[in-house]
């Protein structure tokens, strides 16, 4: 892993602000689309030439496509030539346009997530788009994976997962084990009222009922690894050589699932600063 | 002498206090003046200040309502307002539990609903503070337990089809917190802010206003400018008080106590005390007050020169005063001093008192004969031999002309008579011839004793010495003690006679003159009469004998006179004196030098057209006065009087004077007539006399003619007219004589 000097870092995380911010309007269009849901999902969408993969672009946790790693990705990917939907999962809001709090009430779960996944693969699909690339950072990663892993449409080709992460990966195991043994006792009482459970950076504040929280849980990290193995498409993985939400034992076990795993040296969870460009060539690198 | 000063004056330290006093109401005065004007600047401060938190206070509740109006927005755009319109299955705790711990919202808004599109609250019933259902009114303001509120309701839009509202938000918001954090008062005390409780809701700022307490900021300039001048006015106080401190010392010490020195010293000096001011010590540290001490030093100097030569002078004044420039004893002044002092003594003491009055023999002959100057030098000499004769410590008085006096204590009787005759005897062998005086010169002495405390008789004195001198004029002795029977026998200086001649002065009417012919000699006519005066009395008619030395005594003479002019006036408007005759008029020496004379005798100017009026006067009265006689003689024979020269010859007559005096007529005194018949030689001496004058051109009037004899005489002697018993009696009626006789 190499390093670079503070003030060289600096300066290229200026540069990046400016490119970010003069190059937002490149072509890039907001789309609205009635999911199946009924509730409206949000995108941002830049067309581009057919020849080139299409890539779809997903979010973190309770973020939104505008999310700043995210956003660094469609855009690098726009310039690239490809088309670029990055939709903003609705989280049960309709037309969701800012992040979700962990204390907000979460009625959403990963199985409706992945619907709206699949619809706007679809969307892309429809659009005459027959090589779509997925791009995933954290949970967005993770829920491609399950995507995937569940009935993938055809014209995905590839899964590139960026600072994968497992549902239980960010917080003590002992725990998590007790709350997901918590919700799936209320859960199958039939319980349904709202409880503050940890989940990703949520730490006893994901404010949701059981089942919302088993659903987000079931991906555990046996079953990323085991998805990834039985991935119908190559999978690219791209994580933070400093990302301290994992031990390095799971870069380690993500490199024995076959995946071709890049560790960005000293980048973290988000590949802020300059580590956003190793990302950028990362990505590329496994679009090639 | 009255000094003019002023009605009102004032001490020095009531003017210093004054002046104080005036200063500190003056500066008391501004200073209030000076705290009103701020008071007024900062009450028209404190009107702008109000107005202007009036106006910022409308203004901090249009942000207000404004900022209700962007939350409103802000929330219905909120995710989670979608996502519980959409989804209210968690809605309650949603409101409950999330909204409290969300910073989604300022913690001034203190309750919060959703409504659906029907505009009813999500859950039934709703426990929020808010209405159900959504009210009509979109923003509106209440008061609820003394705190305003204000309810903004906003609609929640789908968010595709943007026109299509799919339910409502409402926010309660707590006007006062609210203020506090969206707008920074810079004219209104934030804490002052306060609602007052109103009924109904109000939509309207200008309705709510009326409803909202508030103060404005002080305003630091107006109350620094305040405390600045309260400030200073406390100090400039502090420092005035002080200032009339030092300078009521200072004043005190400079000026007040000096000049109160200064005034003491002339206090004691009008006092008539001089006091050593030279030594008097005290500051004098202010030059016009040294100026006025060295003034007031010589002031004293000069005003102590001035009483020594005042009392020199007094000295002086009191000695011409009391005594006789002529001859140096005591003048008449003096003697009145001493005897009402000796008067208060006699009271006290039981002590003997004799009184000595000298008199000159024949004094006015000789001052006629000889002149002025001898008469003096005769008055000085016998002067000087009295006081010599007099024991030492005897005071000699000249009480006027010729006539002296000397008060003699506790001396015996025969001490006095030894006294009175060594002073008789003094003047007698005195050698007067040395002086041209050929006649022998001599005095009589009266002498009055009074022993006890009888005060009546110590006044009677100077009487009793009167009558005792007459006495002694009228005897061979030169010198007479009063004895009682002298008062008894005296009818010239009876108390009557002078009270009859005082009542004549008064009263004209008592004077009734009568007429005594004087006949033309050649016509064997009467040619005037000559008014001779009688007094009316109880007891009879007073005569002249009586009269005369009563007047004479008390100098009345020229009083006298005035009242025979009015009577004889009186008598001519009666026509009592014929036609074509006139009457004779004796003048007194003291009427004759009356400078006013005409003024007396204007009421006869009438008649000198229808009679002759003759003012007669005697040698000796035009004599003593000459020149004042003299001028009033011409006068008197410029308006028409004839004058007639009486006794010429009884004394010691001057051709000279004669010659010299503006006489028409000469009246030889019986003494003259007597002279003829007593030698050929003095015949001859008579006859040449009266030649002479009738050759001057006097008419010559022969008085005292008693018998046929003489009548012859004079008529050979050449005189024109005559005069006398033999010829005619006085007469009160003359042209009624054959009837008037037996008057």
């Amino acid at each position: 892993m190499s390093t670079l000097p503070i003030t060289r870092r600096m300066a290229l995380a200026g540069l990046a602000l400016l490119i970010l911010l003069f190059s937002l309007p490149l072509g890039a269009d907001t789309v609205q689309e009635k999911l199946p849901s009924g509730r409206y999902g949000v995108a941002s969408f830049h067309q581009a030439e057919l020849s080139k993969p299409a890539i779809l672009v997903l979010h973190g946790f309770l973020t939104t496509h505008n999310f700043n790693t995210v956003m660094s990705i469609a855009e690098l990917l726009a310039e690239n030539g490809n088309t670029v939907l990055a939709p903003t999962m609705t989280l049960g809001i309709n037309a969701r346009q800012g992040g979700l709090s962990c204390d907000a009430i979460h009625t959403h779960t990963l199985e409706g997530d992945l619907e709206e996944i699949a619809f706007w693969i679809d969307w892309l699909n429809n659009r005459g788009h027959k090589h779509i690339v997925l791009i995933g950072h954290s949970s967005g990663s993770l829920e491609l994976l399950a995507y995937l892993n569940k009935n993938p449409h055809p014209a995905v080709k590839k899964l590139i997962a960026t600072s994968l992460v497992y549902a239980d990966g960010f917080n003590a195991t002992t725990l998590v084990e007790q709350q997901i043994a918590a919700a799936q006792q209320k859960h199958r009482q039939g319980d349904r009222s709202l409880q503050s459970y940890t989940l990703s950076y949520c730490r006893n504040n994901f404010l949701a009922p059981p089942y919302v929280y088993l659903s987000y849980t079931a991906w555990t990290r046996e079953r990323v690894l085991t998805a990834l193995k039985q991935s119908p498409v190559p999978v690219g993985i791209i994580m933070g050589g400093k990302d301290n939400r994992f031990q390095e034992v799971w870069v380690q076990e993500l490199q024995q699932t076959g995946a071709e795993v890049l560790i960005i040296p000293g980048a973290t969870h988000f590949f802020d600063s300059h580590h956003e460009f190793d990302l950028h060539d990362a990505i590329l690198s496994q679009l090639e | 002498m009255k000094i003019k000063s002023h009605k009102f004056t004032f001490s020095l330290h009531t003017l210093l206090i004054l002046f104080l006093t005036g200063g500190i109401i003056v500066f008391v005065g501004l200073g209030i003046h000076l705290l009103l004007k701020v008071q007024q600047v900062n009450q028209a401060a404190t009107t702008e200040r109000f107005t202007n938190a009036n106006m910022e206070l409308t203004r901090a509740l249009q942000k207000l309502t404004q900022n209700a109006t962007d939350l409103g927005l802000r929330f219905s755009a909120w995710d989670e307002v979608q996502q519980q319109l959409l989804t209210p299955t968690y809605y309650a705790y949603w409101r409950e539990q999330r909204m409290r711990k969300v910073r989604q919202l300022p913690e001034y808004v203190v309750d919060i609903e959703l409504y659906n599109f029907d505009g009813k609250t999500l859950v039934q019933p709703h426990t929020s503070s808010l209405p159900n259902p959504l009210p009509t009114d979109k923003s509106y303001f209440t008061s609820e337990n003394n705190h305003s509120f204000l309810y903004r309701f906003t609609p929640v839009y789908d968010r595709i089809d943007t026109r299509k509202i799919i339910g409502y938000t409402g926010i309660k918001l707590d006007v006062l917190p609210a203020l506090l954090a969206i707008y920074h008062f810079s004219h209104t005390r934030a804490d002052s802010i306060k609602s007052i409780s109103f009924a109904e809701s109000l939509t309207s700022i200008d309705e709510v206003l009326p409803y909202v307490e508030f103060e404005p900021l002080p305003s630091p300039q107006s109350s620094h400018l305040e405390s600045l001048i309260k400030w200073n006015l406390l100090h400039f106080s502090i420092l005035m008080a002080g200032m009339v401190l030092l300078l009521y010392f200072l004043f005190s010490y400079f000026l007040k106590r000096p000049l109160a020195t200064l005034v003491k010293q002339i206090n004691t000096l009008r006092a008539g005390n001089p006091s050593p001011l030279l030594e008097s010590q005290f500051p004098l540290a202010v030059t016009e007050i040294d100026t006025l001490k060295e003034s007031l030093i010589r002031y004293q100097y000069d005003l102590d020169k001035v009483h020594s030569k005042l009392d020199r002078q007094n000295v002086e004044l009191w000695h011409l005063a009391h005594h006789d420039p002529l001859t140096g004893t005591y003048n008449r002044r003096a003697f009145d001093d001493d005897w009402v002092h000796l008067t208060e003594l006699f009271q006290d003491q039981r002590i003997s008192i004799s009184y000595l009055l000298f008199d000159c023999d024949h004094f006015k002959a000789i001052n006629d004969t000889y002149g002025h100057q001898i008469g003096d030098d005769l008055i000085k000499i016998i002067a000087s031999n009295l006081q010599q004769c007099l024991r030492k410590g005897d005071k000699l008085y000249r009480l006027g002309g010729d006539e002296f006096a000397a008060i003699i204590l506790n001396t015996s009787t025969e001490g006095v008579a030894y006294l009175a005759e060594r002073c008789i005897k003094t003047i007698q062998f005195y050698p007067f011839r040395d002086l041209g005086i050929r006649e022998p010169v001599s005095i009589c002495v009266g002498i009055a004793n009074a022993e006890g405390t009888d005060l009546n008789e110590l006044k009677a004195l100077p009487r009793h010495a009167d009558l005792a001198m007459y006495h002694a004029k009228k005897s061979s002795a030169k010198i007479q003690v009063y004895t009682q029977k002298m008062g008894e026998d005296s009818s010239i200086l009876s108390s009557h006679i002078v009270n009859a001649v005082l009542a004549a002065i008064k009263d004209d009417d008592r004077i009734l003159p009568h007429y005594q012919e004087i006949r033309r000699c050649n016509t064997n006519t009467v040619s005037f009469y000559e008014a001779l005066v009688r007094l009316k009395d109880v007891d009879g008619m007073i005569y002249p004998g009586d009269i005369f030395p009563v007047i004479n005594r008390h100098a009345l003479g020229a009083e006298f006179d005035h009242g025979i002019i009015a009577a004889i006036q009186r008598d001519l408007e009666a026509d009592i004196i014929p036609h074509g005759t006139g009457v004779s008029i004796n003048l007194s020496a003291a009427a004759l030098i009356e400078p006013d004379l005409d003024r007396h005798i204007v009421g006869l100017l009438p008649y000198l057209h229808s009679h002759t009026i003759v003012m007669e006067v005697t040698e000796t009265s035009i004599i003593s006065h000459l020149n004042q006689a003299t001028d009033n003689l011409k006068e008197l024979q410029r308006l028409g009087f004839i004058i007639a020269l009486d006794d010429f010859g009884s004394g010691y007559s001057s051709i000279r004077y004669l010659a010299n005096m503006p006489v028409d007529i000469v009246k030889f005194d019986i003494a003259m007539i007597q002279t003829m018949r007593e030698s050929p030689r003095n015949r001859k001496i008579v006859e040449h006399i009266a030649k002479m004058i009738r050759d001057a051109g006097y008419l010559l009037i022969a008085e005292g003619i008693e018998d046929q004899k003489t009548l012859e005489l004079v008529i050979e002697m050449g005189a024109t007219h005559v005069q006398g018993f033999h010829i005619d009696k006085p007469v009160r009626l003359p042209h009624k004589l054959p009837n008037a006789s037996n008057q």
